[in-house]
């Protein structure tokens, strides 16, 4: 997209994707939208520096030849979307666009790039890769892959969903940043994957002007289409209940032809009323997908009374010629996709706030208040940080950090050692990472028993989204190791599961974030410890689950009868699940939203 | 499912020594009593297919069919008012119940179809497993390799459960009409049915399949959402494997051997991928239908006869949950391995360890046991195998074992046994060995 004097952006470039699916129309026509990708030079496929689209598909065992790149900055703006759906090479750019813009939004949310858990720079894509209502991100396979199915009416191509993509994207970018969120702990961390993909998922969709306005008419009018909406709404109208109610109309719609398959992302998790019931007592919740459902519910009620907030801060400002308060259309719909934006962001954010094992939900709320404070101190456009923390309470989310700081985490101590370390290798080298956190094991409580490794070193510059406000940070993730026998669980203050052979070995995992402002003094230390009752609740969740009964048919020999997890896969494939772990045949985790509803929970697909 | 001349030869003869047994002479006359068909999995009903001509009864289940069963006993899921054709995906899905299961069971068996369908035409080679050398880094030239005969394991394993698990239409349809025929009586079972074979003296106890209301671990898998995923995955399995449904046809598409280089990585990962997800779809779909088996205790005087099927461990939890069947269970005189001695269809804390007349020692109150079994036709690993062999060395230790990989070949492939009503005491008896010669009986394949 040119600005007004037809200058091209250096940088970025702005391409046509489908805006949600080709089930979300206005009137008959599918909606579509522009997303910001990098600017970079792309070889056929389309084929660039974070992604390759490889057009196989291994069900009909058949490989489509791309298109050559053209000149076109956008190459299928204008063309009508029912001949978009029906052009493979556009599915292929709708993938490599939405794909790019996600990592795109994460690396601005972060102020720095963002690395592909598999090493490599480059994620694979096959946007038709098999006949089946599926679709994932492996790590082993280092890709992405969609697959297309019989729907209702029509051929369901999961590679034209903006949220199938986003949330598989975010699968893969997670799994990058915090790698060990996908082993067994708590049921919030195994939820935590879904959850978050779904936010990711759900606050992109929204980040489209063509969406929001779908959410403004659907629960304005309360009809099913009106040809030619008021140009103008009084903010009277524009109430939480109403913007609420266009959030669930639009999940009914979204994937439309195959209702009660698709969409349910949204939707389910839009009907989840408020209470903390869900969270803490009812047992459905307990199971990964649904207890995810939680944290988008808690943060789509943030995001509608943000934006409620915004409109009536708006509406004061002006006055129609009938006297009431009302604000231009275009207007309302602009701070929707705007909000959806800057809540993304904060979200994305918060990664680097969040304890890198075993994540609570708890946890994650003070992440992204704390992340939200340091980055967008001015809160008073959105109030978005007093909504989030009301939103998640109202689910029976309390932040783990103290409420008296706001529910932030608290700063780190004053009193640690910077004397061996140099400032410009603490900005990127693990060494000098682990050097500091030697010397100060002590203050900063780590397991002096531990196997330690610093995973990661990243200077990173955040912008404040309204006001250009930069922060430098430098943030490093390390992990504590220990291996221990159910006897010596008590040095480090754990209990062992009544029944548990004393001799029954036990791996405890530990680790923190580490928050390093531009002086090379660290802010925040966020983790968990090796030891500690948090440990004992999880070691005996694990324990009744069945999680340790391979280890003793590795060793005595189960009967041929039991129930008893068969034998762990090749290369450690591991369920993101737990309190099921099947093992081999555990949970398909790595399964988008809306289709991974439907999966029976016994297929095994690769993991994320 | 098209099976081999000599599998249906075999049938056929299998069914001419019953009719035999029934009282037919000269080819007329004879009459069966009952006909069980435990659940609908192609290895239980096959022999129930018939020809589709009707005047020409060449088939064993035309043969069945003519010596009239005056019971035709089956599980609740398929009863034919459940009439799975006449919904949609989506009406299913809304109706949900038991409806919406046999529809459920329905998409699961053109799923199946769909999936041997891709399989065959793939083949071993277009469809790798996952293989050992799959660790290596983005940009390695390696593709996941192994061994070949472990590759063809794989897609045979995939082939070998999916046809089992595709629908046959004229065995279902057999057995329906068995049951509506004149003077027959077609039974749908669940557990806590009472079962009236007129069998005088016996007594049939059905302590499965529960059904949706009975047991929660069945409604696990039948949420309306994963009704209408099956019947939809039925419909894409079918629709894109035949040439007319290919997805852009025509458009600058080359087959996968002739895939650019920098594009083969991937096409072996996602072949692995792939394969992997069939073989995964098919294992939940074959234990979702096993779990529609009929479990069922014959009570003749002191005798408990024990016919589970190919029953898993959710199927068997209502059952076990019930004192009153724990105690039936616990008097097991002969028991019919379930599920040709795989793992998980014979619970060993709820049944096994509960046999009272298992025993080390021989005696004239020892339990029997016998299997259905062929080694080496499934499982590769030791959890997977089929018989399982820790099974199979407790059945030997503990109960009077027979099974049907040791009949010599002189042999024909069943066992007889005398109950004695009054004592409840089971024997074999003598082999009829004058009724074939050697070599006369061919092995099914």
């Amino acid at each position: 997209m040119a600005d007004s004097l037809g200058v091209l952006s250096p940088r970025t470039r702005w391409v046509t994707v489908i805006a949600q699916d080709p089930s979300v129309r206005r009137g008959k026509r599918i909606v579509t939208g522009e997303v910001a990708i990098p600017r970079e030079d792309l070889r056929e496929g389309p084929w660039g520096h974070r992604v390759q689209v490889v057009d196989y598909d291994a069900s009909l065992d058949r490989y489509r030849k791309p298109k050559p790149i053209t000149d076109r900055d956008d190459p299928f703006k204008d063309t009508d979307p029912d001949r978009l759906i029906a052009d493979p090479e556009f599915h292929a750019w709708n993938c490599y666009a939405i794909v790019m813009s996600t990592l795109a939004r994460f690396e601005f949310a972060l102020g720095r790039r963002v690395a592909w858990s598999f090493g490599g720079h480059q994620i694979k894509v096959a946007p038709h890769a098999f006949a089946d209502a599926n679709a994932f991100y492996s790590r082993q396979d280092e890709s992405i892959l969609f697959g297309y199915f019989q729907g209702r009416k029509e051929t369901v191509f999961t590679c034209l969903s903006h949220d199938v993509i986003s949330h598989e994207t975010t699968h893969a970018l997670l799994d990058g940043l915090r790698k060990r969120y996908m082993d067994p702990s708590s049921p919030d961390q195994a939820a935590f994957h879904e959850g978050f993909a779904d936010v990711v998922a759900l606050l992109s969709v929204f980040a489209m002007p063509g969406v929001v306005e779908r959410i403004v008419d659907l629960g304005e009018t309360g009809k099913k289409e009106t040809t030619d909406p008021p140009r103008r709404i009084a903010v009277s109208r524009l109430t939480e209940n109403r913007l609420f109610r266009g959030v669930l109309r639009l999940g009914e719609q979204m994937g439309e032809e195959i209702q009660g398959v698709r969409g349910a992302a949204l939707r389910s998790s839009g009907e989840i009323k408020p209470s903390p019931q869900w969270y803490h007592e009812d047992p459905k919740f307990e199971e990964s997908h649904r207890r995810g459902e939680i944290l988008v519910a808690a943060i789509l009620h943030a995001f509608v009374g943000a934006w409620r907030h915004r409109l009536v801060g708006m509406g004061a400002e002006t006055e129609s010629l009938d006297g009431g308060k009302t604000l231009d259309r275009e207007r309302v719909v602009e701070e929707g996709a705007a909000l959806a934006g800057t809540l993304l962001t904060t979200a994305i954010r918060a990664l680097d706030y969040a304890p890198t094992v075993d994540l609570k939900f708890g946890d994650y709320l003070s992440a992204v208040l704390t992340g939200d404070r340091e980055v967008r101190p001015d809160d008073k456009k959105y109030d978005l940080r007093r909504r989030l923390h009301e939103a998640f309470a109202s689910y029976g989310i309390r932040p783990s950090a103290s409420t008296a700081d706001g529910g932030a985490w608290p700063h780190a101590p004053q009193s640690l050692r910077y004397g061996g370390v140099h400032l410009a290798s603490l900005q990127r080298d693990p060494d000098e990472v682990f050097r500091f956190l030697w010397d100060n094991r002590k203050d900063l409580g780590l397991d002096e028993g531990a196997y330690t490794e610093v995973l990661s070193v990243r200077p990173c510059t955040r912008v404040d989204p309204d006001d250009g406000f930069t922060l430098h940070e430098t943030v490093a993730q390390y992990v504590q190791i220990r291996r221990l026998r159910a006897d010596e669980l008590r040095h480090v203050d754990v209990r062992p599961p009544d029944g548990m052979p004393t001799d029954t070995e036990v791996t405890l995992y530990g680790g923190a974030a580490l928050v390093f402002d531009e002086f090379g003094h660290l802010k925040y230390h966020v983790g968990k410890s090796v030891g500690g009752d948090h440990q004992s609740e999880q070691l005996l969740r694990r324990w009744t689950s069945g999680d340790f009964e391979r280890t003793a048919a590795g060793s005595g020999g189960l009967p041929h009868y039991t129930c008893a997890a068969p034998p762990a896969r090749p290369r450690g494939r591991r369920s993101g699940s737990h309190g099921d772990e099947d093992s081999a045949e555990a949970q398909p985790a790595g399964i988008s939203g809306w289709l991974r509803r439907l999966l029976p929970s016994r297929i095994p697909l690769r993991r994320r | 499912m098209p099976r081999s001349s000599a599998f249906l030869d075999y049938m056929k003869k299998v069914a001419d020594d019953i009719a035999t047994r029934c009282g037919r002479k000269n080819g007329k006359g004879g009459q069966l009593h009952a006909v069980i068909a435990t659940h609908r999995h192609a290895d239980h009903i096959n022999g129930f297919a018939t020809k589709g001509k009707r005047e020409a009864p060449d088939a064993s289940g035309d043969v069945i069919r003519s010596l009239e069963p005056r019971f035709v006993v089956q599980p609740w899921t398929e009863d034919p008012d459940l009439d799975p054709k006449a919904l949609a995906p989506a009406e299913a899905a809304k109706i949900g119940g038991a409806r919406g299961f046999a529809a459920l069971l329905a998409g699961m068996q053109s799923a199946a179809a769909g999936i041997v369908e891709e399989a065959v035409r793939l083949g071993a080679k277009r469809l790798t497993p996952p293989g050992a050398g799959e660790e290596s880094a983005s940009g390695s030239a390696q593709s996941p390799g192994m061994g070949k005969a472990r590759q063809v394991a794989f897609v045979g394993q995939i082939r070998f459960l999916g046809e089992d698990n595709i629908a046959n239409r004229s065995a279902v349809e057999n057995l329906i009409a068995m049951g509506k025929a004149k003077g027959a009586k077609a039974l749908y079972l669940h557990a806590d049915t009472t079962a009236n074979l007129g069998l005088p003296g016996v007594r049939t106890h059905v302590l499965g399949p529960p059904t949706l209301k009975q047991s929660e671990a069945i409604r696990k898998m039948r949420s309306a959402d994963n009704v209408e995923f099956w019947m939809l995955l039925g419909a894409t399995g079918t629709k894109f494997t035949a040439a007319a449904g290919v997805p852009f046809p025509g458009r600058d598409c080359v087959d996968g051997a002739r895939v650019p280089d920098h594009a083969r990585w991937l096409r072996d990962h996602v072949r692995s991928a792939r394969a992997e997800t069939l073989l995964g779809i098919v294992r939940t779909l074959d234990k979702q239908m096993n779990n529609t088996s009929l479990i069922l205790v014959f009570e003749v005087g002191g005798a408990r006869l024990l016919f589970p099927g190919d029953a898993q461990i959710e199927n068997w939890q209502y059952a076990l949950a019930n004192p009153e069947y724990r105690r039936l269970l616990a008097d097991t005189t002969l028991y019919k391995v379930g599920h040709h001695g795989s793992r998980n269809a014979t619970p060993k804390a709820g049944l096994w360890d509960h046999f009272a007349k298992r025993s080390a020692k021989d005696g004239a109150d020892r339990m029997w046991s016998v299997v259905s079994t062929m080694a080496g036709k499934h499982g590769t690993t030791e959890a997977t195998r089929v018989p399982r062999k820790t099974l199979v060395e407790a059945l030997e230790h503990d109960t009077n074992f027979r099974t049907t990989q040791n009949f010599e070949r002189a042999e024909p492939d069943w066992r007889d046994f005398d109950i004695d009503p009054t004592t409840g005491r089971v024997t074999e008896v003598e082999k009829p060995k004058h009724r074939r010669t050697a070599g006369s009986v061919m092995k099914p394949r």
